[in-house]
């Protein structure tokens, strides 16, 4: 008789895994980032710039967020409405507080809920009438913007600054600004946390790396798909109410471009383009360099047009350098 | 005749299996050569040999008069040798014209295109050949199978082919389609083309070979005229021993019926298909690529749902809507496809193992009660004694069979009434396949019933204890006692009456 064989519960991590490991190099590169920077501007360490620093971040992040877990969800997994979503959720937010004169609080409310049935009709035409998600959501993203233009007429809307709302966008509690302390990072602690613990987690990344087992293991992929679609409207959403409070003002125009830098945060943080592969945490270390990056440029007066080509720059470089270590390709 | 082809002593081993040994036969201008063997028989490397895939290890070929030893498939075409292989590629979203011509388009003066010459010289070959000309502007995934066959093989003699090999071209054709095949198979004949063609139908024998050569593990078993193709014979030359030879069992006591099926119909895949299992009972399920048994097997698990027929799970009515409406009856079901249906490529062997199960492992808001999910993974891990360093392993640096065990261990988890194994073995080491064979039966003595599909015909004869024979979508044939031997079987797949 063979003597029963131990199972360890975790597998020793050799260098090359480690070093392969997208965080590291991010980790790595928000150090570098942040000493060159420093260098390039004596304002960049200063308490007052790290907190506009963030607060930028703050709107970003969340779609990035949404965005990740849609991709991860496979099948050509991709939201390029959720810059329009914010637009128009930011909007709708100033219909219901300025001409109806709703309490921000609560018009903020129904605001997210708005944004998941946006993000619900690209979910239905995606994962029940199989449309591809590239085309699905490219059409919302036109029929959104326009909407939003058009019951604007491309003016903007206010009524925010009441019952304390501004307080979301402006203040800070303990050097944090109260966006990120309240809003993003309890959404990212929830993701990463939904991510590695919960069986939400483990269906994202069936669903993700193998559709069809996915569906011989009991999955309902098409459910599964339909409520990320949801759950990105929902954090667009989330992002018009936090660029309200801190703006004070909604604009049509609020979200314009904003898909493609959520697309370049996920791919960057590591989430595998074609799903089932990559770590939210990733995500919040992108989040993390793209802020540091595009604010320090900005500090260092260096043109926005400059400051976008650097980061394509790092993101084909992140991709290289994945490449040069040789991922262990699973066969 | 003139010789065409001609091999001598060629041998094939991929790592420790020998595929072929000492094979060899001779092919004549415009002779039709059958070739026969069960599956796994080493029909397939024989063809890729001759056809530049893979290279013998041992053996001389000549085409035509001089050494034949194609480095490539493209070498061999070069040479003169195309194959049709049974699941054809081609450019779906062609034409049949551009499928015809493709990586070879005539060129005019300008190096354009010549459409007007491709045009002039499909329509030449397709009349030559006796097909219908205006398949040529139709899209290729327009086609029905025979008539994209048609195309395939007339593509594949339109590069001044000397030797046309046919793999299984009537596997999934009707009558009609098939006369018509035999019918262009001729005219090529007729013309001076050496014809290899592979089939596991007798009915067609006097109709398409002259010849016949039998493999039976690697080794050349027979080579007959058509004059003396008596199917004892043949049979017999592919079993490897004499017609009736009986197996020995020991038949368990079997408990009640847990599933059982009647009529079950697909149009075009299944036709009035039905069995039953009890508990404690290994039933096996055989029958050729094509025969239905996987689409069977879907049917069962909600993943296919059936235009007529019934279906009942310990005596109570049963039409699954999907897979987890399967699951929640007791049924789990190991897909064929360990690569593409089984394994989650990205994904640690903790969460491989426990991918099925995982709904019960869940606490409040949905949390993964850890301890538990690690306990369960690593029971199954020290019974399958699946080899992986560490739980959170990526699966796929496991080897293929311990992979395979991970897949089981996933279905077991879920302690299923019902298990449905979809070649469980295919493709895996010897001691790992004895192995789960082993743990197959215990299930089922454990009191589980166990429907097991294999090609492996040795495999399903070892392990079942009575066996359903599929052909063309139906039952061919319930085997079961002193009935159930190789020779039985193979009667049963073949459509040979006793």
């Amino acid at each position: 008789m063979s003597a029963e064989p131990a199972v360890r519960a975790v597998a020793p991590r050799s260098l090359r895994d480690r070093v392969s490991d997208r965080r590291v190099f991010l980790l790595v590169l928000v150090v570098a980032l942040g000493a060159l920077m420093s260098l390039l501007s004596p304002y960049f360490l200063q308490v007052s710039n790290l907190l506009a620093m963030t607060q930028y971040g703050a709107v970003i992040g969340l779609l990035a967020l949404g965005q990740a877990f849609v991709i991860l969800g496979g099948r050509g997994g991709i939201d390029l409405s959720v810059g329009s979503v914010l637009s128009l959720s930011g909007i709708f937010m100033g219909l219901l507080a300025q001409n109806l004169g709703l309490s921000p609080w609560l018009a903020a409310a129904a605001t997210v809920v708005f944004g998941a049935l946006l993000g619900s009709v690209n979910g239905f035409m995606i994962a029940r009438l199989g449309l591809p998600p590239l085309i699905v959501t490219l059409s919302t993203l036109f029929l959104y913007g326009a909407l939003a233009q058009v019951l604007t007429n491309g003016g903007q809307l206010g009524g925010f600054d009441r019952e304390g709302f501004a307080a979301l966008g402006q203040s800070a509690i303990l050097g944090v600004p109260t966006q990120v302390l309240l809003v993003l990072a309890p959404m990212f602690a929830l993701g990463i946390w939904a991510q590695n613990r919960t069986g939400f987690g483990r269906r994202l990344h069936q669903a993700g790396t193998s559709d069809r087992a996915a569906g011989l293991a009991g999955l309902d992929v098409n459910r599964l798909r339909f409520r990320l679609y949801l759950l990105s409207g929902a954090l667009a959403a989330l992002g018009a109410v936090v660029t309200n409070a801190w703006l004070l003002t909604a604009r049509p125009s609020a979200g314009t471009g904003m898909e493609l830098q959520a697309i370049t945060i996920a791919v960057l943080g590591g989430i595998d383009i074609f799903g089932g592969r990559g770590h939210l945490s990733g995500v919040l270390l992108a989040l993390t360099v793209v802020v540091v990056l595009s604010w320090g440029l900005q500090l260092a007066q260096v043109g926005n047009s400059v400051q976008t080509g650097i980061l394509g720059l790092v993101l084909v470089g992140a991709a290289l350098l994945n490449n040069l270590i040789g991922r262990k390709a699973p066969a | 005749m003139r010789t065409i082809l001609s091999v001598s002593g060629l041998s094939k081993s991929f790592g420790a299996t020998a595929a072929l040994t000492d094979v060899g036969f001779t092919l004549a201008a415009g002779e039709r050569l059958a070739l026969l063997g069960e599956n796994g028989a080493g029909k397939s490397t024989l063809i890729k040999i001759i056809a530049g895939v893979h290279r013998p290890d041992a053996g001389e070929m000549t085409l035509d008069g001089a050494a034949h030893r194609p480095s490539s498939p493209g070498d061999a075409l070069a040479g003169g040798v195309s194959v049709v292989y049974q699941e054809p590629s081609f450019f779906p979203r062609m034409s049949v014209l551009e499928n015809l011509f493709v990586g070879r388009e005539p060129r005019d003066r300008l190096g354009q295109v010549d459409w007007r010459g491709m045009r002039r010289r499909g329509a030449e070959l397709f009349e030559r050949l006796d097909v219908p000309v205006e398949l040529l502007n139709r899209r290729m995934d327009a086609l029905s199978l025979a008539e994209q066959q048609l195309a395939l093989i007339a593509r594949a003699v339109d590069v001044d082919a000397k030797v046309l090999i046919l793999d299984e071209p009537t596997s999934i054709l009707t009558d009609a389609e098939v006369r018509r095949l035999f019918h262009t198979v001729r005219r090529l004949s007729e013309a001076g083309v050496g014809i290899l063609y592979i089939t596991h139908r007798f009915e067609e024998l006097e109709h398409v070979a002259d010849r016949f050569i039998v493999l039976k593990d690697g080794r050349l078993a027979g080579d007959l005229p058509a004059s003396a193709a008596d199917h004892d014979r043949i049979l017999e030359m592919m079993s490897g021993r004499p017609v009736n030879a009986t197996i020995s069992r020991t038949v368990p006591d079997p408990g009640p019926v847990m599933l059982e099926a009647s009529g079950i119909t697909v149009p075009g895949v299944l036709s009035d298909a039905g069995l039953s299992v009890r508990r404690g009972e290994v039933v096996g399920l055989y029958g050729l690529v094509g025969a239905g048994r996987t689409e069977l097997a879907l049917t069962f698990f909600g993943m296919m749902r059936p235009s007529a027929g019934s279906m009942r799970v310990e005596g109570r009515a049963y039409a699954p809507r999907n897979p987890r409406d399967a699951m929640t009856h007791g049924i789990a079901y190991l897909p064929e496809d360990r690569k593409t249906l089984g394994i989650f490529p990205g994904m640690d062997t903790l969460s491989n193992i426990t991918a099925v199960r995982l709904p019960a492992l869940l606490g409040r808001l949905g949390v993964i009660r850890r301890a538990q999910e690690r306990e369960l993974a690593a029971r199954w891990v020290r019974t399958l004694r699946i080899k992986a360093p560490a739980l959170s392993f990526p699966v796929t640096g496991l080897s293929g069979g311990h992979q395979q065990k991970v897949l089981f261990a996933r279905q077991l988890a879920t302690e299923p009434k019902i298990l449905i194994l979809d070649e469980p073995t295919r493709g895996i080491d010897v001691a790992t396949k004895t192995d789960i064979q082993q743990r197959l039966v215990e299930v089922a003595r454990d009191g589980m019933a166990v429907l097991v599909i294999s090609s492996d015909l040795p495999e399903l004869l070892a392990v079942s204890d009575r066996v359903y024979v599929m052909r063309e979508g139906r039952m061919a044939a319930e085997l079961s006692g002193d009935d159930l031997t190789e020779d039985g079987v193979l009667r049963a797949t073949m459509g040979v009456n006793r």
